[in-house]
């Protein structure tokens, strides 16, 4: 199913790259442009020519000497200074160019005439000749434009402003420009050199004209967010170009004149030996020097104070002196990269240095084949790469394309001084990504609405196909996802069921609690969810408490299985865990479960080894079928439990009768042991060692005067392991010597272990005690037992020796099977006199 | 190699005139090139869940694992193409999610479904089907049934006892041999074909083929084979006018043009690139 074309990724991109192919030239983009170029400019750093020195009319200045404007007799003063101290060269930006008119000058020049026309014949007489030279005087004052003129054709090195109207003409100019102003044109071979064009021209007064060394247009060109950023180093006035002062004060610097000036044309001007780029329209893009601590990048020293001699003149020999207004409210000031309101001689001084020092910035032609190179890149990244990539990769790659074209700005501006406009690619890099982003995510998110419906579906049936697959967790995952409907109750239902069963209570209880928000009556949910929430906290209790295995929860009814058994109650706590009375449902025969929580007991490492021994030992034990040893129906693994389902026994272990006054009479106690000898012995002739004989695993029920042997090959289980709680072991009472050496076990030790079980019977005292595990060791080790006489003295001496016999360290020297033992038992009980055993009554 | 350029789906499916339920489900991932049907039986709502289950589970591992491996890749044990194996996997393990869930849950007791799968790469069809849901495929203005049922009518076709003639009608029209859901395990019949451009492939249910002779179903893919959208929809429709006493359920895919497995470096490129 294809969609249509103008859905997809690529005419997205493609979209977007005719966006930005319009936009590109606007203000918006040439702006970002011109501010990028700013921070470009401001972040490197370069050292001003310090042969340009700046004197300001500042606001001191027009506070003390005046009024602006002044007289130009000011001016004259200063220049006479200057000239006077050796400037290099002077220059004013001021615009001269209409004469300053003293209203008194009028009558002076009136009366001149009127003594002009006196007679020259006739000898004027001494208060006329005083009087005429007092108007003469007096013209001369007043006409401060000659004044300045004079000033200026002394100094000789003196460059004033002239002012273009920058616009195409149309025509011919109005009159020929006169000879003061032509003499500056440059020499150029070809009218169409690139220089901006200009339409009318205002030059300074003839006089003034004349007496400047030369004359330069302080012509600014505005970029199109308003910044001067570029000096137009050349205007085109009909067929002459005329240089901009800033290049007019550098050649003069050079001792060059107009005619030294070449015009590269479209790439720059050469002055003498300096080469200047620019852009086409050879305009120089200056450098502005950044202020050094706060301070201007160039001496600038106030009108007042020099012309009041407070700064000495000499200090200007051989500078570049530029004057111009900076006093609030004189002359325009205007936007540059390194200052929102920078006063034109101070533009100036910043032109004529980068001139000078070669620090402009260029961009040449390259640049902009560059610049359509990445643009062309980007676009094709946009339409090709980007929508094959998936979102991280894509915001990868976009941000390191991004840092690229950034580092590469910067870096050409600050280190070639060479701008390439690359800020219209990356813009296009970033509206495409995130043009393309954003429009995944919508198309993403209409599909999620799309097909919720069916995924629902989906995750039912993945739900229900986890759950045949017992991952209830994540068939719970799926479930969750599926909005609720009377179908996905029941399928929820199930699952809490079987959460249930697995005895993840907690479980239940979230599935229950998720289907009570929708419908609190469905079925018995609300028993179940009570339920659940009670079972959810005692199993963790159960587990948080220091019992092993913890007590399953029987109150609440529901019946935990182990197996086919069903749980009825709990019996009571062994080592290992909890004995259950299971029921097997299918004949209805009670059972005995004995349960060993291994996964508590042992070590994850362990604990498969573990389990595997339980089994085999399980299933050989499983094996024996005598009337004196418990009979095994089954054995598994079940809610992290391993257990034995065994014949449930009436009655109870022998423990009880091993103390006084609890004893059982003596032939009783014989009797016993001798049949637990010949089970022990039917089991070793099977392969089948106990390992653990003692009273607690003899079950016997006192009325009926049955025995059974019980725990077949389970001690096996710990003999190696490190149990977390120890207790199996408890203390080593009825191990057999051999057993505590850790040697081979075989049925010999049962007997001797029996025999120990025998004594206790007996007499109500273990035939080998000690105040410690290690004394208790080395007695059964390698000392004789108490003598059972010293505890109860009516014991026939035919059990004492039996008793040693079977007690004795070396195995070869014991009874060697089970029969022989119950024999030699019986044997010893009847007596060497054959008289049926007396009934042992202890007397404490 | 996203597939949906070179393959073009469109499915439909009708619970029919007489059911209340629809029991079939149908999955397509045009991108993968995968087309999964499946007709479910049982009691109650089973049917659906069973082939609700098959279609998402199969659909669902598949995406999953060809994000990983590419359908032509060697397998480097068995030395084949993965693609058999893979669909054969999922099958079993969509068959063992459906027999566990018959078994363990009472309301699902007993409910399984039939499945065609179809796997497009490589300028080939992989097929895997079990019971009676069919794959046809249209060439050349030939109509040819590429799955043969594993259903009673047709062993009896197959062991000469009845002619097809006779087949048309059978009383037991209905009873699968193997099916999805109903044994612990199964053995699905998988195949392989050569695709060519222009080829129509077309997936249905028993509803369709029951109700609508092979050349009503030929004569309308060669009218609107063009507009597959529409011809999946008048295929339901036709059955649904013959009396649709089942569900009807059809999947359409028509090859565009080649799509050969991209192998190496260059051929990767290009493929990415389209």
């Amino acid at each position: 199913m294809r969609s249509a074309f103008w859905k997809s990724d690529w005419f997205l991109g493609l979209v977007v790259v005719v966006l930005m192919l319009f936009a590109g030239g606007g203000d918006l983009m040439q702006s970002l442009e011109r501010k990028a170029y700013d921070i470009g400019v401001q972040s490197s750093s370069r050292t001003p020519s310090d042969r340009i020195a700046v004197i300001a009319i500042d606001d001191t200045s027009i506070a003390n000497i005046g009024r602006w404007p002044w007289s130009r007799e000011v001016h004259a003063r200063l220049t006479d200074l200057l000239a006077g101290a050796k400037a290099k060269v002077v220059a004013n930006t001021l615009f001269l160019f209409e004469p300053q008119i003293d209203p008194g000058y009028q009558y002076i020049t009136q009366l001149l005439e009127l003594a002009a026309r006196a007679d020259p014949a006739a000898p004027p007489s001494p208060l006329q000749a005083e009087m005429l030279a007092l108007l003469r005087a007096a013209e001369a004052a007043l006409n401060t434009d000659r004044r300045l003129a004079d000033s200026y054709a002394r100094a000789g090195n003196v460059l004033l402003p002239m002012l273009f109207t920058i616009d195409i003409p149309r025509g011919k100019p109005d009159r020929p420009l006169p000879e003061f102003v032509a003499r500056n044109a440059i020499p150029a071979a070809q009218p169409e050199l690139g220089a901006l064009p200009a339409s009318e021209v205002y030059y300074p007064l003839e006089n003034l004209g004349r007496a400047a060394a030369a004359l330069g247009h302080l012509n600014a060109n505005p970029d199109v967010d308003g910044g001067i950023r570029t000096e137009p180093l050349v205007l085109r006035y009909f067929e002459q170009h005329f240089p901009s002062l800033s290049l007019m004060i550098a050649a003069q610097s050079l001792n060059l004149a107009p005619a030294d000036i070449r015009i590269r044309a479209n790439e720059g001007v050469t002055l003498g030996r300096l080469t200047i780029g620019t852009d086409p329209a050879l305009q120089m893009y200056t450098y502005f020097y950044k202020n050094v601590d706060g301070r201007p990048a160039f001496q600038v020293d106030s009108f007042y104070d020099v012309i009041t001699g407070k700064i000495p003149a000499a200090k200007y020999a051989d500078k570049i002196v530029l004057i111009g207004a900076t006093a609030a409210g004189v002359g325009t000031t205007s936007v540059t990269p390194v200052s929102p309101a920078m006063a034109p001689v101070l533009t100036l001084a910043h032109s004529v240095s980068s001139i000078l020092q070669e620090h402009f910035f260029v961009a040449p032609a390259w640049t902009t084949l560059a610049q359509w190179g990445a643009f062309l890149l980007i676009a094709l990244y946009l339409i090709v790469m980007l929508p094959r990539l998936k979102a991280a990769p894509a915001a990868l790659l976009t941000a390191a394309v991004l840092a690229v074209l950034l580092g590469v700005h910067f870096v050409l501006m600050t280190t070639q001084s060479t701008w390439m406009q690359l800020m219209v690619p990356a813009t296009l890099l970033l509206v495409g990504h995130v043009a393309l982003v954003t429009k995944r995510f919508i198309v993403t998110e209409a599909a999620k609405v799309k097909s919720d419906e069916s995924s629902a579906e989906s995750n039912r049936m993945l739900g229900i196909a986890y759950q045949a697959q017992g991952q209830l967790d994540l068939a719970w995952d799926k479930f969750r996802q599926v909005p609720m409907s009377a179908a996905v109750m029941d399928n929820l239902y199930n699952l809490a069921l079987d959460f249930e069963r697995k005895r993840q209570f907690n479980k239940a209880e979230a599935v229950f609690r998720h289907m009570h928000d929708y419908n609190p009556k469905f079925k018995d949910l609300e028993q179940r969810l009570t339920r659940a929430k009670q079972l959810s906290e005692t199993v963790m209790l159960g587990a948080a408490s220091s019992h092993p295995g913890g007590s399953l929860n029987l109150a609440a009814g529901e019946k935990p299985k182990f197996g086919r058994f069903e749980v009825q109650k709990e019996l009571g706590k062994g080592a290992m865990g909890v004995v259950y009375l299971g029921k097997d449902p299918k004949i209805g025969r009670e059972v005995a479960i004995k349960t060993m929580a291994l996964a508590q007991e042992f070590e994850a490492d362990e604990l498969a080894e573990v389990k595997e021994r339980f089994f085999r030992e399980a299933e050989t034990a499983g094996r024996l079928s005598h009337p004196n040893i418990v009979t095994i129906y089954d054995t598994g693994e079940e809610h992290d439990y391993c257990y034995i389902a065994m014949e449930l026994l009436k009655g109870g272990d022998l423990a009880p009768f091993v103390k006084a006054p609890n004893l059982l009479p003596a032939d009783k106690a014989v009797s016993v042991v001798a049949r637990a000898a010949e089970a022990l012995g039917y089991a070793h002739k099977q392969g089948v060692v106990h390992r653990d004989v003692k009273p607690a695993n003899m079950m016997y029920h006192l009325d009926t005067d049955t025995l059974k042997l019980t725990d077949f090959g389970i001690a096996r289980l710990t003999d190696s392991s490190k149990t977390k709680t120890g207790m199996v072991l408890g203390t080593p009472s009825y191990m057999s010597p051999e057993q505590l050496a850790g040697k081979k076990i075989e049925g010999r030790s049962d007997l001797f272990s029996l025999a120990v079980s025998l004594y206790q019977l007996l007499c109500g005292k273990l035939p080998f005690e000690g105040e410690s595990m290690a004394q208790l060791m080395f007695k059964i080790a390698s000392e004789p037992p108490t003598s059972i006489l010293t505890v109860n003295a009516r014991v026939p001496p035919s059990l004492v020796a039996f008793l040693d016999k079977a007690l004795a360290k070396n195995p070869d020297e014991r009874f060697q099977t089970g029969e022989a033992f119950a024999a030699a038992l019986r044997a010893a009980a009847a007596g060497p006199a054959g008289r049926p055993p007396t009934t042992v009554d202890i007397e404490l | 190699m996203d597939l949906s350029q070179y393959l073009e789906f469109a499915s439909c499916t009708d619970p029919g005139m007489v059911r209340s339920h629809n029991e079939d489900a149908v999955a397509a991932d045009p991108a993968n090139g995968l087309a999964v049907l499946a007709d479910g039986m049982g009691g109650y709502n089973a049917g659906e869940v069973a082939s609700g289950m098959a279609t998402t589970v199969i659909t669902t591992e598949i995406q999953q694992l060809l994000a990983k491996v590419k359908p032509y890749d060697i397998d480097p044990e068995s030395n084949k193409i993965i693609a058999g194996q893979l669909v054969r996997e999922q099958v079993m393990k969509a068959n063992a999610s459906i027999y566990h869930a018959a078994q363990s849950q009472p309301q699902y007791a007993g409910m399984g479904t039939t499945l065609v799968v179809c796997l497009f790469y490589d300028n080939k069809a992989l097929v895997a089907h079990l019971g009676d849901s069919r794959l046809y495929r249209m060439r050349d203005a030939t109509l040819k049934q590429i799955t043969r049922d594993h259903s009673l009518l047709q062993e009896q076709i197959d062991s000469g006892l009845i002619t097809a003639e006779q087949a048309k009608h059978a009383q037991h029209k209905n009873l699968v041999t193997k099916a999805l859901g109903i044994d612990p395990t199964v053995e699905p019949e998988i195949r392989e074909y050569e695709t060519r451009p222009g080829d129509i492939y077309l997936l249905c249910s028993d509803g369709l083929c029951d109700m609508v002779a092979d050349e009503d179903i030929s004569m309308t893919l060669e009218a609107l084979g063009a507009n597959l959208k529409l011809a999946a929809q008048q295929l339901v429709q036709m059955a649904n006018d013959n009396g649709g006493k089942d569900n009807v359920s059809v999947i359409l895919v028509r090859v565009l043009r080649e799509y050969p497995a991209a192998r190496g470096v260059v051929g990767k490129f290009l493929g990415w690139l389209k």
